[in-house]
């Protein structure tokens, strides 16, 4: 049956309603979040700084291979790239990029550029083979063949302790190999969280749901207060319970645990988290747990199932999204956690959201920082997907 | 458009189009915080904005090099002067992302060389020190090798967790003269050194990050023995009634900010003035008796009496034992060695 003019109409007429209605919403979420996470997510790849400063040297080497002898014309090239550089912002830009190859390649560029644009007596090449010998050597040319293009896969591999040369990806140094082991202990970490979170939770959660006393009244407000708390407050008390000589200490004392500090332990990050992330996977529970009729489960004590049974059949496979629900939003959260970790753990307990702000304000190496925020972003989504499936809808 | 929506609208405006007449002179410093920006505010911003009837507006950051070049980068400026330290002004600067400063405006023949550069002008100079409890270590360590003697000094020592002191304090601790310590850590052999050295006494160190931490630690018992900020280490006691003491026969590395304009201030003139009013000795003998950080000018020194001059990290004597930060060094590799750091920190 076809439906109506006027019913095609107002149809249409309401889709638009509601089109504009939620217009506001996603113009927000795309000019304040979308865009500019899109932008500094490209970072991670954008290589303009080489490719934009260093035309010539880029062309001369484009016929290149790795191991030909260099020619009086390279050497041309990249002097009229660094004369036409002069002393801007650029030389430096392009020097910076460069040592992140290979530390040391930053004064070769400026050592260079300072002799050719001096106008010394000699070949280009002699000019800038005499400034720093880190040019007689083919590995420098070798980067900047490599990274002609626009776009470079350097950081996105580097994030993941990858090389790149003409023979392929491979393994970083491991003297220098950091990254992997951040991001596993990074996804362990939100795991055990949510778990322990899930197992905690879970109790306190049936019993706000399921109880009529006065106690879980109050037992709702006591989960929802550390959300009015400042996180950084809370974080500080618990640097007061763990210190040396803390309250954690005094009691373990008392009970004969002797008198470790726990301040900058594994431990103390691990309470500090469950105790932050706690609340959520309580109220995710719980708003599942209203939902279910209490009669379900009396309907199968009746039928004969134990307590128990009625629990594990009935109950607990209801209230199963919740849980799903809690695990997705505590392992994803903890996944970018910054300041517990920074605050009451040791360098071994640091997650890669430690490095990202570190890259980002102190060695202001951007390109890494949206690498490592990039692959963070993927082990969010893949985490998301497993939970899930595994968890339910 | 209704009368309603002019109304709002000039309602709206008049506000803004007055604020920015009346204050057409201001200047947005910003500064490290707690006792350091007590001291700016006491000694140089409110006698400068006083004198000069520009408003001063302070902000705090940790000198991160990353927030001064987005601002820039934006276009969007929330400061005009900044106090960042020598490796991130020499970056800052060469990448275009301050104001180039004529220096041939400055006055210079008071101040130590090389205090006035067209990237900056120099202000605190801090020293990274070996501080110590008094109270728990009555016969403290001369040198940073005793201080890796856990023998003599049993307990946990606190180590700034960064490469900038502790890699150079390390081959201090093996015995590298001073003059030679940034030429050798520029090496592979100099730094597989330091590593080398530090590896001695990994298992005794807590890593700290921030100034607040380094503290703490040692006013806990944490530690009693750090390496440390010499100005917090004094504000504390003054604070707290401690007695931290600083072991200055050791060597202390000392690092220093200098003043930069940010790249596109509208408030370039008033910066250029504030710079001016913070290098007269008046005020940096002020700045120098309410934290002792160094100071440039030469004759801001006598102005002070011998106690508060005795915990400057600048006076002749504590000069002796100083090694100054080389911030060439620190662009060419603080990546690589930061990651090889932070490796071996974690190992």
């Amino acid at each position: 049956m076809a439906p109506s003019r006027g019913l095609v109409g107002s149809r249409s007429r309401r889709n638009v309603a509601v089109l504009l209605r939620v217009l506001p919403a996603v113009l927000f979420v795309l000019l304040a979040i979308a865009i500019p996470i899109g932008l500094f997510l490209f970072r991670a790849i954008d290589n303009s700084e080489v490719h934009d400063n260093l035309p010539g040297t880029i062309a001369a080497l484009s016929d290149w291979q790795g191991l030909d002898p260099l020619k009086e014309r390279h050497y041309e090239a990249l002097a009229n790239d660094l004369r036409a550089l002069g002393d801007g912002p650029r030389l430096y830009q392009v020097a910076r990029q460069l040592n992140y190859h290979m530390a040391g390649y930053r004064s070769a560029v400026l050592k260079a550029s300072e002799a050719v644009r001096k106008n010394g007596t000699g070949t280009a090449r002699t000019l800038i083979e005499g400034a720093d010998p880190a040019w007689r050597d083919h590995a420098i040319w070798r980067v900047i063949a490599r990274e002609a293009g626009a776009l470079t896969p350097f950081f996105v591999l580097a994030a993941l302790d990858l090389e790149i040369d003409e023979y392929g990806v491979r393994n970083a140094d491991p003297g220098r190999a950091l990254y992997r082991e951040v991001f596993s202990r990074t996804v362990w970490m939100s795991l055990l969280i949510a778990a322990a979170c899930a197992i905690l939770g879970y109790p306190l959660a049936y019993f706000l749901a399921n109880s009529q006393s006065r106690l879980a009244a109050l037992a709702i407000y006591a989960v929802l207060l550390p959300f009015w708390t400042s996180l950084l407050v809370r974080t500080l008390a618990w640097i007061v319970i763990f210190q040396k000589g803390g309250v954690a200490a005094t009691t373990g004392k008392l009970l004969g645990f002797g008198s470790t500090s726990l301040l900058y332990s594994r431990s103390a990050v691990i309470i500090g988290m469950i105790h932050v992330m706690l609340p959520f996977m309580i109220l995710s529970i719980y708003a599942v747990m209203r939902g279910i009729p209490s009669s379900y489960t009396r309907a199968a004590i009746s039928l004969g199932a134990s307590p128990m049974r009625a629990f594990l059949s009935v109950y607990l496979p209801q209230s199963m999204p919740g849980i799903g629900a809690g695990v997705m939003i505590v392992t994803i959260l903890s996944l970018g956690f910054y300041l517990t970790p920074a605050l009451l753990g040791s360098p071994n307990d640091q997650l890669i959201s430690y490095f990202i702000a570190y890259f980002t304000n102190e060695l202001v190496n951007w390109n890494m920082a949206a690498a490592l925020a990039i692959w963070l972003l993927v082990f969010a989504g893949c985490l998301w997907l497993v939970v899930r499936q595994v968890g339910g809808k | 458009m209704s009368r309603f929506l002019r109304s709002l609208v000039v309602g709206a405006l008049a506000p803004i189009v007055i604020s920015s007449l009346a204050e057409a002179a201001e200047l947005r410093i910003v500064s490290w915080g707690g006792a350091v920006n007590d001291a700016y505010r006491a000694a140089m911003w409110e006698p400068f904005a006083k004198a000069s009837g520009v408003k001063v507006i302070e902000d705090v950051y940790s000198g991160e090099f990353g927030k001064m070049k987005s601002q820039v980068e934006a276009g969007n400026l929330q400061w005009d002067v900044a106090d960042p330290e020598w490796p991130e002004v020499e970056q800052g600067c060469r990448e275009g992302l301050f104001e180039k400063i004529d220096v041939s405006q400055f006055d210079t023949k008071d101040l130590v060389e090389g205090a006035v550069s067209e990237c900056g002008v120099m202000t605190v100079l801090g020293g990274t020190v070996l501080a110590y409890n008094s109270e728990k270590i009555k016969e403290p360590p001369k040198s940073w090798a005793e201080f890796w003697d856990v023998q003599k000094f049993p307990g946990k020592r606190g180590m700034r967790r960064a490469i900038t002191e502790t890699l150079p304090i390390a081959l201090m601790a093996d015995g590298v003269p001073r003059e030679e310590i940034f030429k050798l850590l520029a090496t592979k052999e100099g730094q597989d050194r330091a590593f080398k050295k530090l590896e001695e006494l990994k298992a005794h160190i807590v890593w700290w990050t921030s100034g607040t931490e380094q503290i703490q630690g040692l006013l806990s018992g944490e530690y009693d023995l750090a390496m440390a900020w010499n100005g917090r280490i004094a504000t504390t006691n003054k604070q707290e009634g401690s007695k931290l003491a600083i072991a200055w026969e050791a060597g202390h590395v000392l690092n220093g900010d200098r003043w930069v304009i940010l790249k596109g201030s509208p408030n370039k003139q008033q910066a250029i003035d504030f710079i001016k009013f913070a290098l007269q000795p008046e005020q940096q003998a002020a700045f120098m008796r309410n934290i002792p950080y160094g100071q440039v000018n030469k004759n801001a020194y006598p102005l002070l009496s011998d106690e508060e001059k005795k915990d400057l990290p600048t006076t002749e004597e504590h000069m002796k034992t100083a090694l100054l930060v080389e911030p060439a060094f620190f662009l060419e590799h603080r990546d690589a060695l930061t990651e090889r750091f932070e490796k071996w920190v974690t190992e």
